[in-house]
């Protein structure tokens, strides 16, 4: 089983490898000689892994593949979307403010009730005010602004 | 001599106010994850047009050293180095700190901080007349060789697979490649808007190595493992001290290599620590042993990169040529004041070079005493619940990032790769080789074609790049390093080859 | 974990953070006659420490006093500027407070080269600090010791001389390819990604000559020999013993300067752009800052909006034309 992942993440990564030196080579002007001397590397390397990898038996290189957990962690791939989209249209504080307070919401092991919610929102906003009050009046720091801060 | 002269002077009154405030405002930027040294320095740099030159200056020496050391907190506690120079405290100091033995990484990370910093400064005071030549005689071959050793040196980083690491390196030096590039004239890769500034260090740095953390901080969390995840010992100062001095060719390597990288104009100091890592591992009886929480690590690491500070003001105060991207700040900070380097900052302003200098190798014994206290408080930080944690270092992770250039498309960018890092994580990969990729790609590539326009009008490529003293002392060491690699490789899968058939991974 | 109420608490708390961050934040830009009510920004292309970063500080610094408000200098580094200024033209508000400091010939020559969002048509001139001409320089031993002993070796060793410079289509490289034209020599140009980086080789002998700036070339001019500069004539204050190109025969002209000042977006109304152009002259000529940037080695020229629209105009049609002549040939060679 782990060495059919491990095959596998060999061969995504050459194809990846491949992906990487044809975008090297596409462009017809001069400047990118050294880019493709990089892609052909990688794909040297990706190339000699899956070779090791396809030698029955004999395990020399290290086989250290783990499973990817994904209900655990798409709320925050979400979050950080999120973050990204929104920055810009409600500033960084407010932003901030809801990811932080959204990130213990749903990751705190406990179901937190109100008065959970009331302290993580108090924390999220005290953290807030230190990194406002800190960087942004005292070293004029500039921060992404949107409609709000 | 002069430095006496003016020492009284440094721990007077308000000069002593700036170091002591400085190095605690440093220690605690530096130890938070997203904030980098060089953009403390740089955002101070308004408060010191309020202060006379001198006052300036001291602050932002201070600051420079005291960030630089504050970084490797980070680096031992949560996993995440406050600069790339943390990138080699990381690899053992975090072991330790799981196994139970932070308190004692922390000590040792101020006491070589500390030891290797005060050597930088000595070297700074004493021998620059000296070193300023060797300093100039760096041209394009050389610092190409510098950087092709540094990228020998990431394949041998940690106990992940040299293949492995390999593959990360050139990715990380392909990555660097995207963007406006000025010797070359050319625009590459720029597929998006966004990339259009390419792949910057420091949004590298927080992305691929605290958007990981966050990741595995809530996997942590959802599995109940939120609390403590190490104590923090009991360990007297004392005893660490005596243990960090019998160090001596760990102490000895860390500052000769930050002293000589620091001193290389355009070698980018950030690598010192981990040349320093690297080269200590060689030298060692047990080379296994790093990378699992071996002291020596972090010891080498940490002396290295505070001997790089005083190393790189050689340059910076006697040429105007800065050894490192946190000097470049600093030199800024001197012309604003309407000073500038060069033999008349030691002679007309002899004043305020004196004292600066005196004010480093004061903050370097602040910055340990400090240090070691602030590391007290540290007990409190770990016992934050891992949420409150991954939401914070997500928020100072995108702060950090946006207030080194001011540009949303670093965000994305870090993110971005952060995000792939995560994911690439699991498949084995490291993100220490990548960061090195994308610190040494430019520094390789843009060497690399100066070194050939001025082959073609000199006596060719071959001559330039292959002949010379210290290009040939650069090759050998490549030529060393590489070897070294191979054979320890080749005696790891020796020795795994003896073991029962195949290796047995356990899914967590 | 109960979503809905999730969703219910979050939106509450959420709503009341954000009316609290619009009361913060709300205040009016838009104030017609008391312009400037708030802080200006100022786009600084370059990294914090460098030479347009340091004496746009220097030259701003009395903003309060002369504006009414104070200018804060935000970083923005990238592409050889391109980053900063795209960024002006972008993202700049059209009412005044969003400023950027500007480097002729830098901007326009990326403006006809690369594709970029910027070019002369929409930004606005405000008011010029300082104008740094190229100069020649060597290494302390070099065997050089004027301009004629340079172009003498070229002519006998054509393609040999490696000079260094700033990046490319910046004023060095300019000055640089009006010395090959005027003495017909062929010169080999080494771009650097900075003018430290260009001081470093020639003091170092990686190189044998460069051009850099005068500044840099004032400052360190024990360390290196100064040939001859790049302008109308001779820089009195800093260079007195320094010959121009054409004092010594070469028709070299001053379209290499390089200019820093102040630029504003197009589409800020014609009178506040006028305002602030005439209280920067007054702010730039002001003794103490004046003293300061000559401390730092930097030459100024301070020149009001009506006088930059002329000088943008002319380095305009003199880079295209430059550009036009040295077309593919020059342009594969410089990559």
């Amino acid at each position: 089983m782990n060495d059919r992942r491990h095959l596998l993440t060999v061969i995504a990564t050459l194809l990846f490898a491949i992906g990487l030196a044809v975008v090297s080579f596409l462009p017809d002007v001069s400047g990118y000689k050294f880019p493709q001397m990089i892609a052909l590397s990688i794909v040297a390397i990706a190339a000699i892994m899956v070779l090791l990898a396809l030698i029955p038996k004999k395990p020399l290189t290290k086989v250290d593949e783990e499973s990817i957990p994904w209900g655990s962690i798409w709320p925050l791939l979400l979050i950080l979307v999120g973050f990204l989209v929104i920055m810009e249209r409600l500033g960084f504080f407010v932003t901030s403010f809801i990811a932080f307070f959204l990130i213990v919401m749903i990751y705190s092991p406990q179901r937190l009730g109100w008065r959970g919610a009331i302290k993580s929102g108090v924390i999220a906003a005290i953290f807030m005010a230190v990194l406002y009050l800190v960087f942004v009046s005292l070293l004029s720091v500039q921060t992404p602004q949107g409609l709000l801060i | 001599m002069e430095l006496l002269e003016y020492l009284p002077q440094v721990v007077s009154g308000w000069n002593l106010v700036i170091l002591i405030v400085g190095t605690v405002v440093g220690l605690l930027l530096g130890a938070t994850p997203g904030l980098s040294p060089t953009m403390a320095v740089a955002l101070l740099i308004p408060f010191t047009f309020q202060m006379d030159a001198t006052s300036g200056l001291i602050l932002l020496g201070v600051l420079y050293t005291s960030t630089v050391a504050g970084g490797a907190v980070s680096a031992i506690l949560v996993n995440i180095p406050g600069a790339p120079a943390n990138i080699a405290t990381m690899l053992d100091g975090h072991p330790m700190a799981k196994k139970g033995r932070a308190n004692e990484a922390l000590h040792y990370c101020f006491i070589s901080s500390g030891i290797g910093g005060v050597i930088g400064v000595l070297v700074l005071i004493f021998f620059t007349p000296m070193l300023v030549g060797f300093a100039l005689s760096f041209g394009p071959s050389e610092l190409f060789w510098i950087a092709i050793l540094g990228i020998t040196v990431i394949g041998s980083l940690g106990s992940a697979s040299v293949l492995k690491g390999l593959l990360a390196g050139a990715v990380g030096i392909w990555i660097s490649l995207i963007g406006f590039n000025p010797v070359a004239g050319t625009e590459r890769f720029v597929f998006s808007e966004h990339l259009q500034g390419g792949v910057t260090i420091i949004p590298a740095l927080i992305g691929l190595f605290a958007i990981p953390q966050v990741f595995q901080m809530i996997e942590d969390a959802k599995r109940g493992l939120s609390g403590e995840t190490f104590g923090m010992e009991q360990r007297s100062v004392l005893t660490s001290l005596v243990y960090n001095l019998s160090k001596v060719r760990a102490l000895s390597i860390g500052s000769i290599v930050g002293t000589v990288v620091g001193l290389i104009p355009g070698a980018g100091g950030q690598i010192a620590g981990l040349i320093a890592y690297d080269q200590n591992k060689k030298f060692s009886s047990d080379p296994d042993a790093f990378g699992k929480g071996e002291p020596e690590g972090v010891i080498a690491s940490e002396s290295a990169n505070n001997a790089m500070v005083g190393a790189s003001l050689v340059p910076m105060l006697s040429l105007g040529i800065p050894g490192s991207p946190t000097a470049a700040v600093l030199l800024g900070g001197l012309l604003i004041q309407g000073l500038f380097p060069g033999p008349g900052l030691f002679t007309q302003h002899a004043e305020v070079a004196w004292t600066f200098m005196g004010a480093l190798l004061v903050s370097q014994i602040l910055m340990v005493v400090f240090g070691l206290y602030i590391s007290r408080f540290s007990k409190y930080v770990i016992r934050v619940p891992k949420y409150y944690m991954a939401a914070a270092v997500t928020v100072l992770a995108v702060f950090g990032t946006y207030s080194v250039q001011n540009s949303v498309s670093d965000v994305i960018i870090m993110m971005v790769l952060g995000t792939a890092m995560y994911f690439a994580m699991r498949f084995g990969f490291s993100p220490g080789p990548v960061v090195l990729g994308i610190i040494l790609g430019p520094i390789a590539e843009t060497n690399l074609l100066q070194g050939q326009m001025i082959a073609q009008a000199m006596d060719g490529t071959f001559q330039y790049f292959f002949t010379g003293s210290i290009n040939m002392l650069l090759i050998g060491l490549c030529v060393l390093s590489i070897g070294y690699s191979a054979i320890a490789e080749l005696k790891a899968r020796a020795r795994r080859r003896q073991s029962t058939g195949r290796t047995v991974e356990i899914d967590p | 974990m109960n979503t809905k109420n999730l969703l219910q608490k979050t939106k509450i708390l959420a709503g009341t953070l954000a009316s609290t961050a619009v009361l913060i934040s709300s205040t009016s830009i838009l104030a017609a006659d008391d312009f400037p009510t708030q802080p200006l920004n100022m786009t600084v292309s370059y990294s914090a420490g460098g030479a347009t970063d340091f004496q746009a500080r220097i030259a701003t610094s009395k903003a309060e006093q002369y504006l009414g408000q104070p200018v804060v200098i935000v970083n923005r580094p990238g592409a050889g500027g391109q980053v900063g200024w795209n960024y002006l033209v972008q993202k700049g508000g059209k009412e005044g407070y969003d400023l950027a400091a500007y480097n002729v010939p830098h901007f326009i020559a990326q403006s006809l080269i690369y594709d970029t969002y910027y070019d002369i048509d929409n930004l606005e001139p405000v008011a010029n600090w300082g104008a740094d001409p190229a100069v020649l320089i060597v290494g302390q031993n070099s065997q050089f010791e004027t301009v004629d002993d340079l172009v003498d070796y070229a002519k006998e060793n054509p393609g040999k001389v490696t000079v260094s410079g700033a990046g490319l289509f910046v004023g060095h490289h300019i000055a640089m390819l009006q010395l090959e034209a005027a003495a017909d020599i062929d010169l080999q140009y080494i771009p650097t990604p900075g003018g430290v980086d260009a001081l470093r080789f020639v003091q170092g002998g990686q190189v044998m000559a460069g051009f850099n700036n005068l500044s840099d070339a004032y400052r360190s001019q024990d360390r290196i020999k100064i040939l001859g500069v790049a302008d109308q004539q001779r820089s009195d204050k800093f260079l007195p013993d320094v010959p121009t190109f054409q004092e010594v025969g070469y028709e070299v002209d001053d379209s290499s300067v390089n200019f820093r000042g102040v630029m504003a977006p197009a589409g800020v109304p014609e009178e506040r752009l006028k305002m602030l152009s005439d209280a920067m002259v007054e702010m730039f000529n002001d003794g103490e800052i004046q003293t300061k940037m000559e401390e730092g080695g930097s030459p100024m020229r301070v020149m009001g909006r009506e006088e930059l629209k002329e000088m943008w105009a002319n380095r305009q049609s003199y880079l295209k034309e430059l550009f036009s002549n040295l077309d593919q040939e020059e342009l594969e060679k410089a990559k």
